[in-house]
């Protein structure tokens, strides 16, 4: 699983929490390409679906970034 | 309608559905960030939703429908994710055309909720009863009462002393 989020649109530390909030669904790790965040990593349970996996830790993240941003403003 | 649909077409253009997720470009000529945000949270119940940069004039947003909702038609959901983009643009542009009016409403709403220094009763004042609960007949008879009820008149004498009413030497059992 490796999944690519822009830094102009997904922020670093909306991305770490989605990471601890799925701690016990997956192993995560963060790191920075260019212009990209990457998170690799495998789901813990062999009968969760990867892709699905993949589109609710998307989804968790873009949650993040929306509610920080209510924050600011 | 034709100019509109130019437009539409301009704001947004389909790009590929491949793996399951469906990829459109949408212009940063047309959409804010916040506007794009506040789309893309409307249908993470639905849809997993990921968002990119295509290059410097557009967004990238891929959309694939979440297992419960594999029915749903990606084309229509495209459609409908352009439809609330124009919504959530016009929102945030209603919201800051008017928001000087908004502050100044809330403003005048809690600055006449607020009682002004001169306004206020003194201590020492009596307090006057508040009947506001109360049926009006009530309110009416309580009022009555209220008027003639003097707590300086006696007629029953019960403000007075014993001595002062009897006398010292009748005090007690002294007089049998």
């Amino acid at each position: 699983m490796k999944l690519l989020f822009n830094k102009s649109l997904y922020s670093k530390t909306a991305i770490r929490e989605a990471i601890k909030g799925f701690e016990d669904f997956a192993r995560l790790k963060l790191k920075t390409e260019g212009k990209y965040f990457v998170v690799e990593g495998e789901p813990l349970a062999s009968e969760v679906e990867t892709e699905d996996l993949e589109g609710e830790f998307c989804n968790y993240c873009l949650g993040m970034v929306v509610a920080e941003r209510g924050q600011k403003t | 309608m034709a100019r509109t649909g130019k437009t539409a077409r301009k704001a947004t253009k389909k790009v590929e559905t491949s793996d399951g997720w469906l990829r459109f470009k949408v212009s940063k000529k047309f959409y804010s960030k916040d506007a794009l945000y506040g789309t893309a949270y409307v249908f993470l119940d639905r849809c997993y939703v990921h968002l990119d940069v295509a290059d410097e004039g557009h967004y990238v947003v891929a959309i694939r429908p979440k297992p419960e909702f594999t029915k749903l038609d990606l084309n229509a959901l495209a459609g409908e994710f352009e439809n609330e983009l124009i919504n959530e643009e016009m929102r945030i542009k209603l919201a800051k055309e008017t928001m000087d009016l908004r502050t100044k409403i809330v403003g005048t709403a809690i600055a006449q909720s607020m009682p002004l220094p001169s306004e206020e009763k003194p201590s020492s004042a009596p307090e006057v009863p508040d009947f506001k609960d109360l049926p009006p007949e009530v309110v009416k008879i309580l009022q009555e009462e209220g008027e003639d009820l003097d707590f300086l008149e006696d007629p029953l004498g019960i403000a007075v002393p014993w001595e002062e009413k009897y006398g010292k030497g009748e005090k007690g059992g002294d007089k049998k």
